[in-house]
Parts: C-alpha cells; sequence; structure tokens
C-alpha cells in the first residue's frame, strides 16, 4: 500500500484544508487504516476543542483592560470636537474683545476690594510723612532775597 | 474586522476592548500551552504591549490572526530558546535524579492532554497550536515559522500520533 505517500493529504484532509485529489481519494476509498488514521486525527480535535475552552484568569483581564488606550475619540471626531470650538471661540469670545468687554472670570469675582483700598490707603499714609519732610520753598521770601541782593527797586517799581 | 484595526491604529479604547474580548482568552490559551503555566500571563500581557506598539504598522492584506498569532508566536519561541538556556546552566549543577517528572493527573482528559502538548517538541507544539487554538491554515502556519508546507504538516502528524497515543487511555 501507498499509505506513506499521503501523509500530508490525511493531516489536510483532517482539518478541512483539502479539496479533491484523485489519487489520494482512491486510495483512501480502498484503504481502511488511512481512513482510521484521519478518524483518530477528527477525534484528537474534537477533544482539543472540548477541552481547550478556558478563558484567561481575570485578574490578567484587568491588567489588559488597565492598558487601554486613553484617546477615546476617532480622529473625524477630535477634528470636529476642535472645529467646533474653534467657531464657539469666534462666535463668543472675539466679540467681547472687539468691545472691550469681557464677561466676569472666577478670577474677578474673588477680587477683595476691600483689602485693595486698605493697602492704597496704607500707601498714603506712608507717603504722606514724607511729602510734608520735603521743605516747602517759600517763593515770596526767594524773591525778596533776590531783589536785595541784585538792589532792583521795590515791587511797585518794575 | 477592517473597523478593528482601523479603531485600534486611531488609538481608540473600544477598539482595544474589542481586542482584549474576541482574543484575549485565544491569545492566553495558547501562549500558556506553548509555555505553560507560569510565565503565560505576563508573556500574554507583553503580546498585548506589542500588539499595541506595533498595530500602526499593520498593513491589511494579509491575516489579522495571522499577524497577532506571529507576534505570540515569537514571544514564546523566545521564551523557550532563554528557558533552555537557563535550564543547560543549572543542569550542569543539578543531579539528574532530583529532577521529578512533571505529575500527571490521569484522572482527567483535560490534564491529560494539557500533558501531552507539554511534552511535544518545541516545533510540534508550535505547529500544533498555530493549527488549532489560532486556527491558522497550515499554509501560513509554513510561512510564519519560516519551513516548507510539508515540514509544517509532517511536525503536525507527528504531533497527533503522540497525542492520539497519549490519549488511548481517555476514551470517552
Amino acid at each position: 500500500m501507498d499509505c506513506d505517500r499521503f501523509t500530508d493529504e490525511k493531516v489536510l484532509l483532517a482539518h478541512g484544508e483539502i479539496g479533491h485529489v484523485p489519487e489520494f481519494d482512491a486510495h483512501l476509498a480502498s484503504c481502511a487504516p488511512c481512513r482510521g488514521d484521519v478518524a483518530e486525527m477528527r477525534d484528537v480535535r474534537r477533544r482539543y476543542r472540548a477541552s481547550g475552552a478556558e478563558a484567561m484568569p481575570d485578574r490578567l483581564r484587568a491588567r489588559l483592560l488597565a492598558m487601554r488606550p486613553r484617546v477615546t475619540h476617532a480622529a473625524w471626531q477630535r477634528w470636529v470636537t476642535a472645529a467646533a470650538a474653534a467657531v464657539l471661540l469666534g462666535v463668543l469670545v472675539v466679540p467681547m474683545l472687539r468691545s472691550g468687554r469681557l464677561p466676569d472670570t472666577p478670577e474677578t469675582k474673588t477680587w477683595d476690594l476691600p483689602a485693595i483700598e486698605e493697602v492704597r490707603e496704607r500707601v498714603r499714609r506712608e507717603e504722606e510723612p514724607r511729602r510734608s519732610a520735603v521743605p516747602v520753598r517759600d517763593i515770596d521770601r526767594d524773591l525778596r532775597e533776590l531783589k536785595r541782593k541784585i538792589d532792583i527797586p521795590k515791587d511797585d517799581e518794575w | 474586522m477592517a473597523d478593528l484595526i482601523r479603531g485600534l491604529q486611531a488609538g481608540e479604547a473600544a477598539a482595544y476592548e474589542r481586542l482584549v474580548r474576541e482574543y484575549g482568552d485565544r491569545i492566553y490559551r495558547f501562549v500558556r500551552r506553548m509555555v505553560g503555566d507560569r510565565s503565560a500571563e505576563d508573556l500574554t500581557q507583553e503580546a498585548f504591549v506589542r500588539i499595541h506598539r506595533s498595530v500602526a504598522s499593520y498593513e491589511p492584506g494579509g491575516s489579522f490572526d495571522s499577524w497577532l498569532f506571529t507576534i505570540a508566536n515569537n514571544l514564546c519561541i523566545d521564551h523557550l530558546r532563554r528557558r533552555r538556556e537557563e535550564r543547560a546552566l543549572s543542569e550542569e549543577h543539578e543531579p539528574a535524579a532530583a529532577r521529578a517528572a512533571d505529575p500527571v493527573d490521569a484522572r482527567e482528559l483535560r490534564d491529560a492532554l494539557t500533558h501531552a502538548i507539554a511534552q511535544l517538541p518545541p516545533e510540534q507544539k508550535q505547529v500544533f497550536l498555530l493549527r488549532e487554538e489560532a486556527g491558522i491554515p497550515f499554509r501560513e502556519i509554513a510561512r510564519m515559522t519560516g519551513c516548507p508546507l510539508n515540514t509544517a504538516l509532517g511536525r503536525m502528524h507527528y504531533a497527533m500520533e503522540h497525542l492520539r497515543n497519549s490519549l488511548k487511555a481517555y476514551r470517552d
């Protein structure tokens, strides 16, 4: 018998990967051991499938899912979002900038106006003594002194 | 399938979740039976890291399953090679009598099958699992493993013979 010649064909047949091969088909039809080989291989496959439906452990599944990408949108969705943001910017913010008015922001609302006034008052109080310390020049006295030095006529005679 | 690949290439979380859902168990089973229990989880995770990293360069045309399992298979082969080298080093100092064979639980067909697969030479185990677990056709397996088709078929034939003999006591 030519059984050894058809080893490859028997493996292919047991896995459904072979079409009609006249020589092999003819041999198989007349060879019970080869038909037995194919049946045994199919049986091993059946047993493997029956025993192999094992799922990965939950901890491994959790590890794999923890590696999922952070990006949750497709590229076209990101472009649409960016375009929408640009349009919104143009419609709302640009006219405000042009009119010189901006909406209240959280920062302006948190300004402590009494505290600012207090600082201004403290600065004013600190500057006051400095101003009063500067000698105020008596213009009239300076003028009289100047006239006396150059001996010019009295005020009436100018 | 095309939308899954596009989603993965766009970095969509939903596509990645689908990949884990549809391929996680199969890749894990393939890896576990290739290398054994201890390293299977780490290697499966590493396979997903590599898939995620290199999916951007994946070019549709070939089978996506083959591409995925090529990554898992290469990781397993590297791991088995490293383990063989480490064993060779440790065996130089370890008496042969001290090495116990893996225990076989004869009561369970499943355990017997797992054990029988573990006993296969790496080349036969690789072809068997790529065909039975990953569902990759023999021509593609031959291409993936860099051997002629008849070599891949011969390895499968020997693997089947070994498994048939191992399972003879467990007729159902």
